[in-house]
């Protein structure tokens, strides 16, 4: 162990070499980018303090705005001063009570000026509370992180509650255990709890604040005041954070975040002092712990904020070098253009041109049937002379109605739902599919559709909903399944521990859970099961305390739940409920990700405030629209399908070649496992002959992965054993591509006697038809006139026809044009 | 920037350079050589702050503590920190010094000025300053002052029942039962007293506690004449759970250290020590024939030891059933039998026989006599009477506590102490039977009817003086 640590010197020469690489000197910086800039004004935030109570200090924004119109963040460089006796200021810019009355404060940035009227209320002093002051600042200096105090055994016999979500939990810690060690009243400064931090004493978590640090006060007025505890103190109820969406120009423009705190009683503080920063890609923004970001790089990012158990992200926009940047005005078909417009404007970004008809009927196709069209379809769409938005508009109408949208759909919640026989019983699969190809076939609307599953009783043969608790045999499961699906948020993390990034407590995990103690399961013949609510639900352990958890919604909405309902009524009244942020909202974004690859928060079923939306006013919009329709889900893919930014090309330009999460161009995606299957079978003209099935079935109408076939294994098909989306994999492998290039189904297909090569030609077409009609069937388009001419030229010098049509056929089907959507 | 940096790179490697920056730190400590260093004012913080957390006697990272020059001079693993004189050879600079310092590990190196100070330092002969009296400010001259009463962690009977000995910040203060005013203040080392216990003769008291994360104490005081007979200085950090022996020759005792200690009265020499248990060490008592020690520990186990050998026997409870986190905090031995009654942080009394009578299976409890009643929160201590047919205990919540009295043979039986606001830490019974004095957080004794629980008699553990408030923290300065 000591060998290892010695003086660089004695390093050998490779490890030396590296130690001058410069991305290894830490403190080598490159050269600034940030260039002269001419102000123009200072604006300052806020316009107006009022300072309540003698701690009560607030920071003070200033920004510059250049003479092209740029705006930038000059809180680091601004002078903030007062004359006024009711407030100081100091070098961090916070402006701090001295007494009661009004005054003024003077910001002086870049020879520009600015006064800031303040009021301070009361400069009185006041105890110092633990729960508003003493706590947030043992999250922020990082004493109940994780690692430390936080841990789940505590660190050398001191355990904090993780991130301080319990503030009992906390105070016991530091006034009870081992009868008041860590306290001195008598003497303050011998406290322990202050001797640690200081190093006053060795203290392996190391130097955390010094005597003179405002913490350190705090901290010290708390333990001299007699450590006392205030159960009714009022608690937080959200955070914001100013300015809530920060748009930086350049690398090294840097950019000061206020955090104002909201309290039950009606109070705010600033709290940037206690807040905990973080970024989600230092890649391309860092967040200080005093909450200042730094541009890396063009890029967005997302400022996550912590305080007291709420969470807030602040969208960092990074612009980068733009010089030539011009906006191009674009056709908006409906309101998600110009929601996605307006966020690609921001970033200046300009958007792809629309996809011809010929891909957007693929694409369509696709998407809302999980099919491709056919040869006949391609052509009639093409030829159809109406106008190009007219009839896509038609055709996606005509898609919505057609049987295999019912299959598709029907086969995404299937997987969803995770019905699969090894829970069910074969019959069960069956009769759970159908209710759910029913309801997709009848376009239930969703809020139904989930309280119907949630409610579900009765033998699970004949109310097939109740199937959904087969499958999910126990409370802590079912909730896990239905928070993952229906509010796309992860509630599994949070089983052991609370949830590391966002506000999900291990108790809630439990309290959640226990709605579904009540469901009782009573064997019925054939393999049938009764799905029943019993009078004495189970007890639903929660390993800390080793109590039965009483049910308790993690959160609570303004939405009507009766509470003489059961408890599965009332949990789906509660789910459903238009107020709840995460149901509906939660679906919409789910859903956009299947026609764009992405959703706007990505992944979709892991909502959470670190996780922020990509455009969140185009996912409140649709969000606000779906619940409007009466949750519609046919008439959220109508207008999905219908912008002209679901209609988009493929091909990017200069200013958008960058963009992959605002929607500017189309992505390519990979077919899934069914949809590659039946595509090859479309292509082909082959018959359709799964295993296990009537012949002429589809993949996709396969009732679950327990019909064993080997192509739609390698290619990803949903198990179905979690509802994460992330269990259908697009993955490529090496397995993937030599089946594609060697493997029995392709061949097959492709020389079948029955097929679309064997049958035109014998029908006796020329090359060029032949030609066609390949191309038509494999990528549903014709061939260019420069690829008819090259295989044309192709054919001619094969000897024998078939085999070198079978060749084009072999060579079209694993090209990206047929294995993407795109 | 890599070009110029390669000349170098080749000199280091042939083993002719000296490292980067010592050309200008030679440079430096010239021109500071005139100015003395203090190692108590200057090197001490920067070493406490920086190093500490790692090296220092608990721990000892690579061999070395960092907490005193002694420490520096006998070093580490690598030999010593310290070459009087020769900076560069003094590895404590080594380690700190250069581009990619190796210490602090994981953590930002020292800066410029703090390693020119140690630097200097060490060049100007690396004296040790530390004031003679250091820690020594609170003395029996200059006793502790207190703006409120202090929290009382322990307090006890004296056997003739006439005073009252209550745990303070530095000291131990005997009352007499009036509540008048201390007639005696014991003032020691230890900033914290953990546990206090009078001999059975009334003649001692013996006291463990000692200063959080610096070092433990065993105090056995004189009671009649005030006089520390022994200070005995053991572990790094405080020591839990005083008891006496039946004759009061031996005192046992527990620590941080997850260790078990008895030392003998006379001479304050350690004659046994034990390593059984997993974390620290709340309590301890003496079995009735005083061959056995019965000890109770964080780590949720009730061990038995042999005293003479301190071989580990058995364990008394296995993981107690349903003992939550915190585990066992105190134990007392029932004056007449071997049984023993342990609570702890599930709040619930219970009483075990101390020796096994059944052979042992996993997870069994075939010790327990007798569970009591259970209260709130965590049980903090238990006193048990003379006879043995009462018993009292503390409990605290944090936010709330309670004192309780049991009937040993009659678990329906309970009387509680009314009107208590804050966590209870302590408690006694007096040997006549007929009180119980209880305290803890509020730092105010109360004494009690053992029969129907009234308070009788309220005052404050330690003389008060009123102090000036601490001023409100100015804005900024994080």
């Amino acid at each position: 162990m000591v060998n290892l640590i010695r003086p660089f010197w004695q390093f050998p020469p490779v490890i030396m070499l590296l130690l001058f690489t410069p991305s290894l000197m830490g403190d080598e910086q490159p050269p600034a980018e940030v260039p002269s800039r001419t102000f123009t004004a200072i604006e300052v935030y806020p316009a107006e303090l009022t300072l309540s109570s003698i701690r009560d200090s607030r920071r003070v924004l200033v920004t510059g705005v250049t003479n092209d119109g740029q705006r930038i963040d000059l809180s680091s460089k601004a002078t903030v001063t007062t004359q006024s006796p009711v407030c100081q200021t100091d070098e961090a810019g916070f402006v701090a009570p001295l007494m009661a009355g009004d005054g003024t404060i003077i910001v002086e940035a870049e020879g520009l000026r600015a006064e800031i009227p303040v009021h301070v209320l009361s400069a009185d002093v006041v105890p110092v509370d633990f729960i508003r002051e003493v706590n947030p600042i043992l999250s922020k200096v990082g004493c109940n992180q994780g690692t430390c105090h936080g841990s789940q055994a505590g660190k050398n016999g001191f355990k904090l509650s993780l991130r301080g979500y319990d503030s009992v939990y906390d105070y016991r810690a530091l006034v009870d255990d081992l009868s008041g060690r860590r306290f001195n009243r008598s003497e303050p400064a011998q406290s322990l709890m202050l001797l640690k931090p200081t190093q006053g004493v060795p203290h392996e978590g190391g130097f955390l604040f010094d005597e003179q640090s405002r913490y350190y006060k705090v901290l010290e007025q708390w333990i001299a005041e007699g450590c006392h505890y205030k159960e009714d103190a009022a608690r937080v109820t959200g955070i914001e954070v100013f300015p809530p969406t920060p748009l930086l120009q350049l690398r090294h423009d840097r950019q000061q975040l206020i955090v104002v705190a909201k309290y039950a009683d009606g109070t705010t503080r600033d709290v940037t002092r206690e807040a905990v920063f973080d970024t989600s890609n230092f890649e391309v923004a860092t967040v200080s712990k005093q909450g200042l970001i730094t541009a890396v790089q063009r890029g967005e990012a997302a400022a996550l904020v912590r305080f007291e158990g709420h969470y807030a992200a602040a969208p960092i926009s990074i612009l980068g070098n733009r010089d030539g940047y011009e906006w191009v005005p674009q056709s908006e078909l409906n309101s998600i253009d110009t929601l996605v417009n307006a966020k690609l404007q921001r970033m200046k970004i300009v958007p792809s041109g629309l996809a011809d008809d010929a891909e957007f009927l693929r694409r369509a196709s696709l998407d809302i049937t999980g099919v491709p069209p056919a040869s006949a379809d391609v052509l009639a769409f093409v030829a159809d002379p109406a106008d190009s938005m007219t009839k896509r508009a038609a055709k996606i109408d005509q898609l919505l109605s057609s049987p295999m949208y019912v299959e598709h759909w029907t086969l995404k919640w299937s997987d969803l739902l995770l019905n699969r026989r090894k829970a069910v019983t074969e019959r069960g699969v069956w009769s759970f599919r159908n209710w759910i190809r029913q309801s997709v076939a009848s376009n239930k609307p969703y809020n139904e559709f989930a309280k119907e599953l949630l409610t579900s009783g009765g033998s699970a043969f004949e109310n097939p909903a109740a199937n959904y608790f087969r499958i999910a045999r126990e409370p802590k499961l079912v909730m896990e399944n239905m928070t993952q699906v229906f509010l796309g948020t992860r509630f599994n993390c949070n089983q052991c521990h609370d949830h590391p990034f966002e506000r999900w407590t291990q108790r809630q995990y439990y309290e959640l859970s226990a709605y579904f103690a009540d469901v009782g399961r009573r064997p019925l013949p054939d393999g049938d099961e009764f799905i029943f609510t019993m009078g004495a639900p189970a007890a639903v352990l929660n390993p800390d305390t080793n109590q039965p958890a009483n049910p308790k919604f993690p959160f609570e909405h303004a939405g009507a739940i009766d509470v003489n309902g059961s408890r599965r009524e009332q949990l789906s009244q509660w789910l459903t409920a238009n107020e709840n942020p995460y149901f509906a909202r939660s679906i919409v974004n789910r859903y956009w990700s299947y026609f764009f690859g992405r959703g706007i928060i990505d992944p979709v079923d892991d909502i959470r405030a670190g996780n922020p939306a990509s455009n969140p006013e185009l996912l409140d919009a649709l969000t606000k629209d779906f619940i409007a329709s009466g949750y519609d889900l046919k008439k959220l893919i109508r207008t999905i399908c219908n912008s002209a930014t679901y209609q988009r090309s493929l091909e990017t330009g200069p200013w958008n070649e960058d963009d992959s999460i605002n929607f500017s161009h189309a992505l390519p995606r990979r077919l899934s496992a069914e949809q590659l299957y039946d595509a090859i079978i479309q292509a082909t003209g082959a018959p359709r002959a799964l295993p296990g099935v009537p012949a002429g079935f589809r993949a996709s109408e396969l009732p679950d992965s327990d019909v064993e076939v080997a192509f739609l294994d390698m290619f990803g098909r949903a198990p179905r054993e979690s509802p994460c989306e992330c269990e259908r994999t697009s993955d490529v492998s090496l397995g993937q591509t030599l089946n594609m290039v060697n493997g029995p189904t392709i061949a097959d297909a492709i020389a079948h006697p029955q097929g679309i090569i064997a049958t035109t030609i014998a029908a006796g077409a020329s090359n060029e038809q032949l030609i066609e009609t390949i191309y038509l069937s494999a990528l549903c388009r014709k061939p260019t006139a420069e690829e008819t001419a090259r295989t044309v030229e192709y054919f001619a010098g094969a000897g024998d026809l078939k085999a070198a049509a079978e060749d084009l056929m072999w060579a079209l089907i694993n090209s990206p044009g047929f294995l993407f959507n795109r | 920037m890599r070009h110029t940096l390669f000349p170098i790179v080749f000199l280091c490697l042939a083993g002719l350079a000296l490292p980067v920056g010592h050309r200008g730190a030679v440079a430096q400590d010239a021109a500071a050589a005139e100015k003395k260093v203090s190692y108590y004012r200057s090197v001490r913080p920067i070493l406490q702050r920086r190093c500490s957390g790692c090296h220092f006697d608990g721990k000892r990272e690579g061999g070395l503590s960092v907490i005193a020059v002694s420490e520096l001079v006998k070093g580490g693993e690598a030999g010593t920190s310290l070459a009087a004189g020769k900076p560069d050879e003094s590895v404590l600079v080594q380690r700190i010094s250069g581009e990619k310092p190796d210490m602090p590990l994981n953590s930002e190196p020292l800066t410029a000025e703090q390693i020119l100070t140690l630097r200097t330092w060490i060049a100007q002969g690396a004296e040790d300053d530390t004031p003679a009296d250091v820690g020594q400010a609170i003395t029996a001259e200059h006793p502790p002052l207190y703006s409120t009463p202090p929290v009382v962690t322990s307090i006890d009977y004296s056997p003739d029942g006439k005073t009252l000995a209550v745990s303070g910040y530095h000291e131990v203060l005997i009352h007499t039962l009036d509540g008048s005013a201390p007639v005696k203040r014991l003032v020691g080392r230890s900033q914290r007293i953990e546990s206090l216990a009078f001999s059975p003769n009334g003649q001692i008291l013996a006291v463990a506690g000692g200063t959080p994360s610096l070092f433990g104490e065993v105090q056995l005081w004189n009671v009649a004449d005030s006089k520390l007979l022994h200070s005995v200085t053991l572990s790094y950090d405080t020591l839990f759970g005083i008891s006496f022996n039946g004759d009061g020759s031996l005192v046992a005792f527990g620590g941080a250290d997850n260790r078990v200690r008895v030392i003998k009265v006379e001479s304050g020499e350690v004659m046994m020590k034990m390593d059984a248990h997993s974390d620290w060490v709340h309590g301890t008592t003496f079995s009735l024939q005083n061959d056995h020690l019965i000890t109770v520990s964080r780590d949720r186990s009730m061990k038995l030891t042999i005293v003479a050998t301190g071989q580990f026997v058995d364990n008394i409870t296995s993981i107690t059933p349903g003992a939550l986190k915190g585990g066992l905090v105190d134990v007392q031995r029932h004056p007449t039998r071997e049984q023993v009654l342990a609570v702890g942080a599930d709040g619930e009394p219970r009483l075990y026989k101390i020796f096994r009578e059944q052979a042992r299976q996993i997870g069994d409890d075939f010790n327990l006599v007798r569970a009591y009643q259970k209260l709130a929160g965590r049980l903090c201590d238990v006193d048990l009477s003379p006879s043995g047919n009462k018993f009292v205990v503390g409990a605290s919540t944090a936010v709330a506590g309670a004192a309780r009295i049991y009937l040993t043979e009659d678990p329906t039986k309970i009387v509680d102490v009314p009107g208590l606001t804050g966590p209870v830490f302590a408690v006694s019974f007096r040997p006549d039977e007929l009180q119980v004095a209880v305290s803890g957080f509020d730092g105010l004794i109360r004494l009690c009817n053992a029969e129907t629980g009234a308070v009788e008699q309220t005052f404050p553990a330690a003389p008060v003086t009123p102090s000036t408030p601490v001023a409100a923290p100015a804005a900024g300065g994080d």
